[in-house]
């Protein structure tokens, strides 16, 4: 295990995204105890300011902070992502072990439902939710969150059968073992790689989709700040602040890149144990 | 001699480890010459640098790989010449051939542009001229276009058609030299030998010069005329194949034949790479270089022992010991005076997956307790299923299993009485769990008990305790397979049930696995069914042979008489073509294998007698009416129209070939 | 018609149905009373009950359904509660916007993506292979929306280039209607460009380990001439069905680029929509959202066919002639 980390450690991908999905662990945490301002104090007078010592990445219309409207921001997209994520591998996996494990019609049925749920883009689905729902955090995380699950399920699915074919799953039965057993000793196990990046590729899919939602006023209302309606508000005074469009966009970006960039390392140090396991 | 058409001499490559660290060494110092038309074996176990070797000839060494030394091509220097006169030279000068067959040629293209493709290239020809000839060479390689059409796809082939394929896109450009990779490895025994035949005729026809390499000494013993042995990177001995073959120098080469070898890991000091597993080892193979000993029938024996201290193998001496991969009787074969009790009946066992292909065809037998019955069979033959549906890993379409009088489908209690062995030990074993862990899953047990009895079991088939908290990867392939074994034996099952229990490794091994398993046959009451498409191997652990073709048994007895007599058509065909050491057979003609009428291997429709269509013996009954099982005296039985009476213990007669 | 296309097409309607049921219920049947969901508790009772009449929401739901349906295939969709006018129209007059806004940044995504992707991996581990790599890291991580923002400081703010928003329309001429759609169009395109370059730099490089590209260069073959003879090829299949999934990626753009552009396509109308409460347009837009992702999905199962005979011949066999 040791070697795995110290192989980690030499990995430049792991090191700058983990530097960068760092930062925005970091801003998400502190922003619970403390921000330079108060991220929704209006100070009129102070509006729309480049950046400066008082103010580091400016103000917005309004006079609040944009640094510390992106560290709250910050927290909205993490919490959001994580959530939903954790609903789509939560619901998701299990579902594909079980279609991996059943076959034949539960298979048949379970793949359906997955492709049939591809039919519906998050902002489609999302635009459903706020239909009957109306806007909010919760509409994001259950649209982003069932989309996720048929992709989570989809590839637990194609891991285990890959899995399945092997011969110690077969020993296993021979050993006496029963299908759940099988499938949380042996094949969890076995797909526990391919799984651990396919979260890191969907929590940065979250994040550019929750930032999409709020931009369009789907997702977190106001006066919560969050990313995409930062953007959303800058885009009304970009010829007036053109800052503003800059940092709430940097932001994203550079949460996005870091967790893809370490998405991509935990890939390739993975990938002799994902070459072997599928 | 004349000049050398490809000699290489001090080949080294490295190549260089990707997370950082020092570059691995592949081959070390080759030297290596095939004169024109001459035909070389290269001989040795995988990873020993064999086809990174030929790869260097060709020029498509991988990326990250570097060559030192010198590799000429009718004099011209191939390492360092610009890339493109090598893309001149590939396919024109040197072509090769590939082993995997499934994976060698591009799947979305028919098969006859692939082989027109090389026309086009070097000829310069057009479309349609270069249609032409390629249908002409591939019709030369036994795919007429009435039979297969250049437009057919690779899937749509068998394996042994898409090698043929790979043949002839090598032939396309009539090289003077043709490297064939491990050309029959992936290909069942008889189709093996038709193609076999076809490269030497070939090349004997072109005057073609042939690099054959192989793991087994056998197919390149009766292919070439001369044979160099590689170990780690070296070429440890080379010389005339009659001159090998009688009488192998070099104690790697003796290993090859069948000798007893330490399992050591491969150190690299200065010295000898073989000298951690050299039954003959001297304090100077650890530290002195390697200098080339001739002995006086021309062969050259990178040895110590061969530098003048003790000459012990001459030439004209006749090595001899039981080769082994000839199958000799090494007290295999126990005489069955009693059957014991009937431990398991299978009764018209039939699977079909997809109607009205029956993958196993109303099968039946017995077996008794301390019994070992060896099923034989080529891939497809139905084998496999045969085994999955005894151990109950497989639901029978219809027919009865019955071990110890009950159904081992229905009833869980009976898996304790029955375990199996698989193929391959790489993907038995659960990379995520320790080997004791794996050995003792089949124990329901108070953890003090089981590792009592994980490590009696360890014990048993001669691994250390210790490995019981070592991960699967940290063990060699016959080590993995002897963890396999543990965990088989661990429930004191009555059947052990083992798949190609040594198909997946190299000979030197493959002889030790099988001594492990001839030795455990002798625990009391322990009965063995054994799966394996390698006669040399059911000879030495059967009792009983059951010959399985296209989901039928059609030869049932004794091994001492199925093999040493073998009276089915399809037996005596895959006794024939069970590659023997016989240098030159081929490349002289003494050794020209039965063709079956076609090379597709598919069965006859369900009439008559599925061999029908491939049986060069049938007759006109054959085609409507299935043969039935019938006992032919020495307690053996045989399902075949053609072999009517009663065989008093004699050979049948009538067959070239038949006998083992 | 072969056997497989039959199963396929039954396949592809019967998805269609069950999204027009699934956007049923969750648009009519869930809000309980959509009447009040898309006037608001501040509605007086005469008004609600005017709009229940004219959604025909006194008549039993399956029967509201069927009928919707029925509408969606003759055309006949109702009246849109805030515009006034025909849904049919309505949509008419978006498509004309959405369509080709979606088939250019799809055409611009493959037409970049690939032979980058090409380029990169047949100079794998060379300084080209770098920069795509790079330049595709940070198109896949660049919200689309930030993207095109960006776009707008810069060519329509800063060079005033092209039109910061809006649609000059059809009526207009083609080049006019064209330029409007132009940044929208690569904003919509860049991010799907990258994460095809990543896609067929990663396919084409699994196709070097493959044992054909090595007959072909024992053929004779130059590397490049086996790069674009065999393993481009091949890797094209793999590539096909990402750039299936990346139409319904451009779909959910389409939506939010419209919005950001301020263009009157589908898109814009499914956010106003739902702005407005117009449940009636809405869900004739989900379905027509979500058919447009399965008919695409179907086409690349078309097109994958087409490319690949071990698809071809075994979906075939069961048709009779192999």
């Amino acid at each position: 295990m040791s070697g795995v980390v110290r192989r980690a450690l030499r990995s430049p991908a792991i090191l700058i995204g983990g530097t960068l999905a760092g930062a925005t662990l970091v801003a998400t945490l502190v922003s619970l105890v403390w921000t330079p301002w108060p991220a929704t104090a209006i100070d009129i007078a102070a509006k729309l300011q480049g950046p400066s010592a008082a103010h580091l990445l400016g103000t917005d219309p309004f006079g609040r902070d944009v640094l510390s409207m992106l560290m709250v921001g910050a927290r909205t997209s993490v919490v959001v992502a994580l959530v939903a994520v954790a609903l789509g591998a939560g619901v998701g996996v299990p579902l594909g072990l079980a279609a991996a494990a059943i076959g034949g019609l539960i298979d048949d049925l379970i793949s359906r439902l997955a492709d049939f749920v591809f039919a519906f883009p998050v902002l489609l689905s999302a635009v459903m939710v706020t239909a009957v729902l109306g806007p909010g955090a919760v509409n994001a995380i259950i649209a982003i969150g069932l989309f996720n699950i048929p992709v989570f399920a989809r590839v637990a699915r194609a891991g285990a059968l890959a899995i399945r074919q092997r011969d110690f799953i077969a020993a296993a039965r021979l050993a006496g073992k029963g299908e759940a057993a099988i499938a949380y000793q042996h094949i969890l196990p076995n797909i526990a790689a391919l799984l651990v990046v396919q979260v890191t590729i969907q929590f940065a899919l979250a994040i550019l989709a929750e930032a999409s939602l709020s931009y369009l006023g789907l997702g977190v209302q106001p006066p919560a700040p969050s990313w995409g309606k930062m953007l959303n508000d800058a885009q009304t005074y970009m010829f007036l602040q053109p800052w503003l469009a800059v940092f709430p966009g940097l932001a994203i970006a550079l949460t996005v890149l870091g967790i893809n960039l370490l998405g991509d390392g935990l890939s390739d140090l993975l990938d002799p144990q994902l070459r072997r396991a599928v | 001699m004349a000049a050398p058409l490809l000699e290489i001499s001090d080949l080294s490559v490295t190549l260089e480890d990707r997370a950082g660290g020092a570059p691995r060494r592949l081959l070390d110092g080759v030297d290596l010459s095939v004169g024109p038309g001459e035909s070389v074996g290269l001989v040795g176990s995988s990873g020993c640098g064999k086809s990174m070797t030929a790869l260097a000839a060709i020029g498509l060494l991988p990326p990250g790989a570097r060559a030192t030394g010198s590799i000429r091509f009718a004099g011209e220097q191939l390492l360092g010449a610009p890339e493109r006169r090598l893309c001149q030279l590939r396919g024109r000068g040197i072509a090769m051939v590939f082993q995997e067959p499934m994976t060698a040629l591009n799947p979305i293209q028919p098969i006859g542009r692939q082989v027109a493709e090389g026309l086009r290239r070097h000829f310069g020809l057009g479309r349609a001229a270069a249609a032409a000839r390629a249908e002409a060479v591939l019709a030369r390689v036994g795919l007429p276009a009435v039979e297969v059409s250049p437009k057919r796809y690779p899937h749509q082939l068998s394996g042994g058609q898409r090698q043929r394929v790979g043949l002839a896109i090598a032939l396309a450009a009539r090289p003077a030299l043709l490297i064939a990779d491990e050309p029959t490895t992936a290909l069942d025994v008889t189709i093996q030998a038709q193609m076999l035949d076809l490269i030497a005729d070939i090349s004997a026809d072109d005057g073609m010069a042939l690099v054959l390499i192989s793991h087994d000494l056998r197919v390149v013993a009766e292919s070439c005329d001369r044979i160099a042995v590689m170990y780690a990177g070296v070429v440890v001995e080379q010389g005339p194949a009659a001159a090998v073959v009688g009488a192998p120098g070099h104690p790697y080469t003796r290993a090859l034949f069948g000798a007893r070898l330490a399992s050591a890991p491969e150190a690299r000091g200065a010295g000898c790479p073989f000298a951690p597993r050299c039954p003959e080892v001297m304090a100077r193979c650890w530290t002195a270089g390697l200098p080339w000993g001739v002995v006086a029938d021309g062969r050259e024996i990178r040895c110590h022992q061969k530098n003048g201290d003790r000459p012990r193998f001459s030439s004209g001496k006749t090595w001899s010991v039981a080769v082994f991969p000839v199958p000799v009787f090494l007290g295999g074969q126990r005489p069955l005076t009693s059957r014991g009790e009937t431990l398991l009946a299978v009764d018209s066992l039939t699977r079909v997956y997809r109607p009205p292909h029956a993958a196993v065809d109303t099968v039946s037998f017995t077996l008794s307790r301390g019994e070992t019955l060896a099923i034989v069979g080529e891939s497809g033959s139905g084998k496999s299923t045969l085994a999955r549906m005894i151990v109950a890993l497989d639901r029978p379409t219809s027919g009865r299993v019955r071990l110890l009088g009950r159904d081992p489908y229905h009833d869980r209690r009976l898996r304790r009485h029955v375990q199996m062995v698989f193929q391959d030990p790489y993907g038995s074993l659960d990379p995520r769990w320790r080997v004791g862990r794996i050995v003792g899953e089949p124990l329901d047990l108070p953890k003090a008990e089981r590792a009592a009895r994980v490590a009696a079991a360890l014990a048993e088939v001669g691994l250390p305790a210790d490995a019981a908290d070592r991960y699967p990867h940290a063990f060699s392939g016959g080590q993995r397979q002897r963890i396999a074994i543990a965990r088989a034996l661990i429930t004191r099952p009555d059947l052990i049930v083992a798949d190609e229990p040594v198909s997946a490794l190299d000979l030197t091994v493959q002889a030790q696995v099988l001594a492990l398993l001839s030795a455990l046959r002798a625990t009391a009451g322990r009965s063995f069914l054994v799966i394996s498409h390698d006669l040399a191997v059911v000879a030495q652990i059967a009792d009983t042979v059951a010959v399985m073709v296209h989901g039928r048994i059609v030869e049932y007895g004794p091994a001492q008489a199925v093999l040493a007599a073998p009276l089915h058509p399809y037996s005596r065909a895959l006794a024939a073509a069970v590659p023997r050491l016989d240098p030159g057979a081929r490349r002289c003609g003494r050794r020209v294998t039965a063709t079956p009428r076609s090379a597709d291997r598919t069965a006859s429709d369900a009439a008559g007698c599925r061999y029908a269509g491939r049986c060069p013996d049938a007759v006109a009954r054959c085609r409507f009416e299935p043969p039935a099982r019938r006992p032919v005296g020495d307690g053996r039985e045989v399902a075949c129209h053609l072999v009517d009476a009663p065989v008093p213990g004699g050979s049948p007669g009538g067959s070239p070939g038949g006998s083992l | 018609m072969p056997a497989f296309l039959v199963r396929r097409l039954a396949g592809l309607i019967a998805t269609l149905l069950g999204a027009t049921v699934v956007v049923f219920v969750v648009l009519e049947i869930l809000p309980g009373d959509p009447a009040l969901v898309m006037l608001g508790v501040t509605a007086d009772d005469a008004t609600l009950a005017a709009l229940r009449t004219e959604m025909g929401l006194d008549r039993p739901a399956v029967v509201r359904y069927l009928d919707w349906v029925a509408g969606l295939v003759t055309g006949d969709l109702g009246t849109s509660q805030t515009y006034g006018v025909p849904v049919a129209g309505l949509v008419g007059e978006r498509i004309a916007v959405s369509l080709p806004l979606a088939l250019i940044a799809l055409t611009l995504a493959a037409a970049l993506g690939i032979p980058l992707g090409v380029v990169a991996a047949a100079n794998h581990g060379r300084p080209a292979d770098a920069a795509v790599i790079g330049a595709a890291q940070i198109g896949v991580a660049m919200p689309n929306f930030w993207l095109a923002i960006l776009l707008i400081l810069l060519f329509a703010v800063e060079l005033r280039w092209v039109p910061a928003g809006g649609f000059a329309g059809w009526e207009a001429g083609a080049g006019e209607a064209l330029r409007s759609l132009a940044l929208p169009a690569v904003a919509l395109a860049l991010p799907q460009a990258a994460i095809l370059a990543r896609v067929t730099r990663a396919a084409v490089l699994d196709q070097f380990g493959h044992d054909h590209i090595r007959t072909a260069r024992a053929k004779g073959l130059s590397r490049t001439a086996a790069l674009i003879g065999h393993a481009v090829p091949n890797a094209l299949i793999p590539v096909v069905t990402i750039l299936g999934l990346q139409f319904s990626f451009l779909i959910a753009g389409t939506i939010i680029i419209e919005n950001v552009f301020y263009l009157p396509g589908l898109g814009r109308l499914v956010v106003q929509a739902i702005a407005q409460r117009d449940l009636i347009v809405l869900k004739t837009l989900v379905v027509l959202l979500a058919g447009a992702v399965v008919v695409v999905s179907f086409l690349v199962d078309l097109a994958y066919a087409g490319l690949d005979p071990r698809v071809r011949l075994a979906a075939a066999a069961p048709g009779g002639a192999a």
